[in-house]
């Protein structure tokens, strides 16, 4: 058995091991080792792939599973092991002790389903380990049981993403169907000119426009926030939403062979924009930097739209790098101030420690200065952007400068003018503020990787160009996007509200009106499956009370008509018959009477029973009736049968 | 062999008649034992169809029965009855374990479910239409007086309701089964020979009429939407036992009797009328999972959402009638019916023990009165958990296995209505989510007092004490399997797959 099934098995057995009943107190220890481990047998196992697992043994539904290491999979992977571990060592020093053992095992599990997911060589294993990843999620972010808003806002979560992957789950059943086997089949028949590739490309954008919190699905990301900080730094950056913008890299031979590129352009800029414009509106760090996720995720996604997947790549890894460690600084300084406001926030950076820089170059990284791994490939998509038209490279340069401005708005709004207040010191603290600072320190050595020596390797190695239409960029490229960048900052930094009126500011913090219009339609959703409710006790438990009454006002009239018609039937002849024999005194008076009078006993026994059985109760009634059509049914039946009978 | 696992139960059960009254252990205890002694054939009968999935029927026994009207005694088992067969065992052996401490009545309680368990795994072997039929009757009078008996407060009125949609379905069932007998020459019930004869294949009004009975029939079984309204009723009203067979295993006499007899015997009827049928399965998706959703009791809740849950099978056995059964998309969907079967039967039985162990707790079952079970009861929030997300379709679990083949066979051959039968997937989610937050998040509340004083059957109202060993022995095994089926599907859907071919050669003899 190859190594690579290590690198996904092995946190997902140390997550195992931690769901089992009893408190584990080894799962600390257990879950970073595991994610070591994971590392180490990605190393080892390189290059290399498993044997295909057949899901389903048999049937024309292939469905195989299996993983391979080959470069996309494992640079991705290696991200992602990396900035876990830096996650569930900055999680020691954040989580509470009694919960860590459940903690530490859930973002085991999180991290090992992101690993299968980056890994897994069929859509089908992307698929399960995709819901895998979101049900991890679903956990950490209601990781607080007894915290309601936290549940509701976990449940929203995975909701909404859950819904969007109804369209993927279509389009994996149809791509599954036509191409069974791995990805290289999928990308074999999607260019045999299958019109139905187009209709799984489509479903597969919708699947990632939720995962990836792209419009519309955006709100459930701003929500999220209020699961545990650690959980919204892995979230945020290398797991979860990352899936969405990976899944777009590695299916780009598909949506390359189907005319749906313009769609992922549009979406990704038109979310980036949107989110971007609200990010600056913000008054809570956390939300900002929610916001700021969606707008970079958007950005990877027209990148992938605008045929340079490999760019994609490289802004995924670098914003894995300084997302997560934003996320972890405003942990850090939470962990002083109780609340991730950033006015509050701004008491707790009195003493600010290596999160001031820290913020300063994930910050400036995340801005667009050249300093990370995130420089070059943004040059590759303003490039790319230039060479596609006009519209999205003007679209690309407001969202740098947007992107800069709320960057540069939070960092003076937290550290800005420090108030200096005494703040008890926490021993944890250094882990944490270590773990955010390696992060950052990853983000800024890798960009070297990335600089013109190394680009021609890189790519070599991805097997995808991660320049646009010239390589190397244009040098106009690259001050066109700085000027970009610096003009936001400029504004970000400027004190006061910016741009309109307050009102504006209300309306562009609440998402321009998207969170509110998502109550409203979970609301409409909610009355009318009231409604249907109550329609089917009325309708369908009606129409048999109905049904019922009906049938004994029949049987009840049948009651009515033998009383009319055969009693009186029998009572005419019963006289007739006195007469008879009143005029004939020959007859036996003492032998007729006396049988006339036991016919008359047996008379009224059975009209007793059978006024019993009319003033009874229904359920009588309708067993009499069911049982009597058996026996008419059967008799019928066994006529026919005689009848035919050869 | 077979005959031996048939009438097991039923011999057990008349052994408990004659047991001295005062040995109520002892007769648990026989229960039981024929039930774990079934339970290890019907095992067999799986694995042997995982081992050979195309060895067609296996362990056949045959005895003339009715010969004049070519009836006879036929039974034998392949990959699409042994799951259902040890479907019934598992879940009845887990009544007995559950309902151990149960005193009232208890002669009478054992002796209906060991019947039950004898007229349900006569249905699922027998290869006769007459005994079908006559099995298939058996099984419903054991279950009327179970609701009856042991029910809640409108027990008689939901088991009198339950009796009668049967009882008429049934009806419905029994003409079309003397339809399709006198539509082969020489007449036989004999399923084997009227499958290969294909009766009516040039007839289309009266194959039409026929499968029209045998839907109502099956239909009310199942339950499609609009014959579904006994379901809430009788689920509701029903003791746990009850529910966890009602929903667990007949409603699978409807799934299984489509499957095994009207597909095969009327592709041709079925296959013209693929697309009506196909509506009342989505609208029976859509409408089940929404109503399921509407629903304060738990109990109520979880009875609709096998409405939702038996649609998916309907629609799986829609593909294989509109695209074929040899077909590709065919094949996929009726595994996945199959399955779902299967899956619904472990996660829904499941399910309704779980509301039980909530009642014997809280002695209700109103979701918005109960909060915080995860802090409270965490063993017993974390194997229901794990059903919620198998109902709810999660990859890893059973459901999304037979889920993910029902859409794929229904998107191969009839999209339009697989892309509406989506939807009731995402109602589902929702709901349970919904269920999550309101009953396991937050903290712990106790229900009011009056609400403990009601009681239960089983005496104990002791709240939020986590789930005991009894409890445990019934409610790990499902989960088990739901996660082992939802991770290696592979052996159970071969088998089912098997049978499902030979179901599509069987016609090539005409």
């Amino acid at each position: 058995m190859s190594p690579l099934w290590l690198v996904p098995g092995l946190p997902l057995l140390a997550a195992g091991w931690g769901a089992l009943p009893r408190a584990r107190p080894g799962m600390r220890a257990a879950g970073i080792a595991a994610l070591a481990g994971s590392l180490v047998a990605l190393f080892a196992s390189s290059g290399q792939r498993t044997d295909d697992l057949r899901w389903l043994a048999a049937g024309p539904l292939g469905g195989i599973l299996g993983l391979q290491a080959d470069p996309v999979g494992t640079a991705t992977a290696t991200v992602v092991a990396l900035v876990g571990l830096a996650v569930l060592v900055y999680s020691l020093g954040y989580v509470d002790h009694v919960d860590q053992p459940r903690f530490f095992a859930t973002m085991s599990a999180f991290v090992g389903a992101m690993l299968a997911l980056v890994l897994a060589d069929s859509l089908l294993g992307i698929f399960v380990s995709w819901e895998l990843v979101g049900l991890a999620s679903y956990l950490l972010i209601g990781f607080h049981r007894e915290d309601g808003p936290a549940q509701a806002s976990a449940a929203t979560a995975f909701l909404v993403t859950r819904l969007a992957d109804l369209a993927f789950l279509a389009a994996v059943a149809i791509a599954t169907l036509a191409a069974p086997g791995g990805l290289d089949a999928l990308f074999a028949w999607s260019r045999s000119g299958d019109p139905r590739a187009g209709v799984v490309a489509g479903l597969i954008l919708v699947g990632v426009a939720g995962k990836s919190a792209q419009l519309p699905f955006s709100a459930w990301l701003p929500q999220a926030m209020r699961g545990p900080t650690p959980v919204s730094a892995l979230l945020h950056s290398a797991t979860m939403v990352a899936a969405g913008a990976f899944l777009l890299v590695r299916l780009f031979p598909l949506l390359a062979a189907t005319p749906i590129l313009p769609f992922v352009v549009a979406l990704g800029l038109g979310s980036s924009l949107f989110a971007s414009f609200v990010a600056l509106a913000q008054t809570d760090l956390k939300r900002v930097l929610a916001y700021s996720t969606i707008g970079q995720l958007g950005e990877m996604i027209a990148a992938v739209g605008l045929g340079v997947p490999a760019a994609a790549l490289l802004l995924l890894f670098a914003q894995a790098g300084y997302k997560a460690a934003l996320f972890l600084v405003a942990g850090r300084l939470q962990r002083d101030a109780a609340s991730t406001e950033m006015s509050a926030l701004r008491a707790a950076a009195g003493r600010p420690g290596l999160a001031q820089p820290v913020f300063i170059l994930a910050g400036a990284a995340l801005a667009g200065i050249p300093i990370s791994i995130a420089f070059s490939p943004r040059d590759a998509i303003l490039d790319a952007a230039l060479a596609a038209g006009p519209l999205p490279s003007i679209a690309l340069l407001v969202i740098g400068a947007l992107t800069a401005a709320y960057i540069a708005r939070a960092y003076r709004l937290v550290f800005g003018h420090r108030v200096a207040i005494a703040i008890p010191r926490i021993a944890d603290r250094a882990l944490m503020e270590w773990a955010a600072a390696a992060l950052v320190a990853g983000v800024v050595a890798l960009g070297i990787a990335t600089s013109p020596l190394l680009r021609d390797p890189l790519a070599a190695y991805l097997g995808m160009a991660i320049g646009g239409s010239s390589i190397p960029p244009r040098f106009a490229v690259t001050v066109l996007g700085l000027l970009a960048t610096i003009i936001g900052a400029s504004i970000g930094f400027r004190p006061g509200p910016i741009g309109a009126g307050p009102r504006l500011a209300m309306w562009a913090r609440g998402g321009f009106g998207l969170d509110a219009s998502f109550a409203t339609a979970a609301h409409g959703t909610r009355a009318t499956i009231t409604a249907l409710g109550a329609f089917d006790v009325r309708v369908f438990d009606a129409s048999f009370a109905t049904a019922a009454r009906g049938t004994r006002a029949t049987i009840t009239a049948l009651g009515a008509f033998d009383v009319r018609v055969f009693d009186a039937f029998a009572g005419r002849l019963g006289h007739s018959a006195l007469q008879l024999f009143g005029q004939n005194d020959r007859v036996d008076r003492r032998g007729v009477d006396a049988g006339f009078d036991r016919a008359a006993l047996l008379i009224r026994a059975a009209g007793d029973r059978w006024r019993r059985v009319q003033t009874g109760l229904l359920e009588q009634y309708l067993v009499a009736v069911g049982a009597w059509l058996a026996v008419i049914v059967v008799a019928a039946g066994a006529v026919a049968l005689l009848g035919v009978r050869p | 062999m077979i005959s031996f696992a048939i009438f097991l139960p039923l011999a057990a059960g008349l052994l408990i008649l004659v047991l001295p009254a005062r040995r109520a252990t002892l007769m648990r205890g026989v229960a039981l034992g024929a039930a774990l002694v079934t339970l290890g054939i019907s095992a067999l009968f799986v694995a042997d169809a995982i081992r050979a999935p195309l060895a067609g029927l296996q362990y056949t026994e045959r005895l003339d029965w009715l010969p004049p009207l070519g009836s006879s005694y036929a039974v034998g088992v392949d990959g699409l009855s042994a799951p259902l067969m040890a479907l019934t065992a598992l879940l009845t052996t887990l009544v007995f374990i559950y309902s151990w401490r149960m005193t009232v009545h208890v002669r009478a309680w054992l002796f209906l479910f060991l019947v039950l368990e004898t007229g349900l795994l006569g249905v699922f072997a027998i290869q006769d239409l007459l005994l079908f039929y006559l099995f298939f009757e058996v099984s419903l009078v054991p279950m009327y007086f179970i609701i009856g008996v042991w029910g809640d407060v409108s027990a008689k009125q939901a088991a009198l309701k339950f009796f009668l949609y049967t009882r008429a379905g049934s009806l419905a069932m029994l003409l079309g089964f003397l339809g399709l007998y006198l539509g082969v020459t020489p007449h036989t019930f004999d399923l084997a020979t009227i499958v290969a004869a294909q009766p009516y294949a040039k007839d289309a009004l009266a194959g039409g009429l026929i499968l029209l009975a045998l839907l109502l029939g099956f239909g009310v079984k199942l339950p499609i939407v609009p014959l579904h309204s006994w379901l809430p009723a009788a689920h509701v009203e029903a003791p746990t036992g009850g529910s966890v067979l009602l929903a667990g295993v007949l409603l699978k006499l409807g799934g299984y009797g489509l499957i095994r007899i009207a597909l095969p015997a009327l592709p041709g009827a079925f296959g013209a009328w693929a697309w009506p049928i196909g509506i009342v399965a989505v609208v029976s998706i859509v409408y089940g999972a929404a109503v399921a959703f509407a629903q304060s009791d738990l109990k109520r809740m979880i009875a609709f959402t096998s409405v939702n849950h038996m649609g998916y099978v309907l629609l799986g056995i829609v593909a294989a009638a509109a695209a074929g059964i040899a077909s590709a998309p065919g094949r996929i969907g009726l595994t996945g019916a199959t399955l779902q079967m299967v899956s619904h039967g472990l996660i829904t039985g499941g399910l309704f023990f779980a509301v039980g162990m909530l009642q014997d707790r809280a002695g209700i079952r109103i979701i918005a009165r109960i909060a915080g079970l995860w802090s409270a009861v965490p063993a017993y929030a974390t194997l229901v958990a794990i059903l919620f997300l198998g109902s709810l379709g999660l990859p890893a679990l059973s459901g999304f296995v037979s889920e993910f083949q029902v859409f794929a066979g229904a998107l191969g051959s009839v999209p339009p209505l697989a892309a509406v039968g989506l939807v009731g997937v995402g109602i589902t989610t929702a709901m349970f989510l919904v269920v999550l937050q309101r009953m396991f998040a937050g903290t712990p509340r106790l229900p009011e007092e009056g609400a403990l004083a009601a009681g239960t059957a089983h005496g104990r109202n002791l709240p939020w004490v986590d789930l005991g060993p009894r409890e445990l022995l019934v409610l790990v095994p499902l989960v088990g399997l739901v996660i082992l089926i939802g991770v290696l599907p592979g052996p159970l859907t071969s088998a089912i797959d098997g049978a499902m071919t030979l179901l599509a050669g069987s016609q090539a003899g005409r």
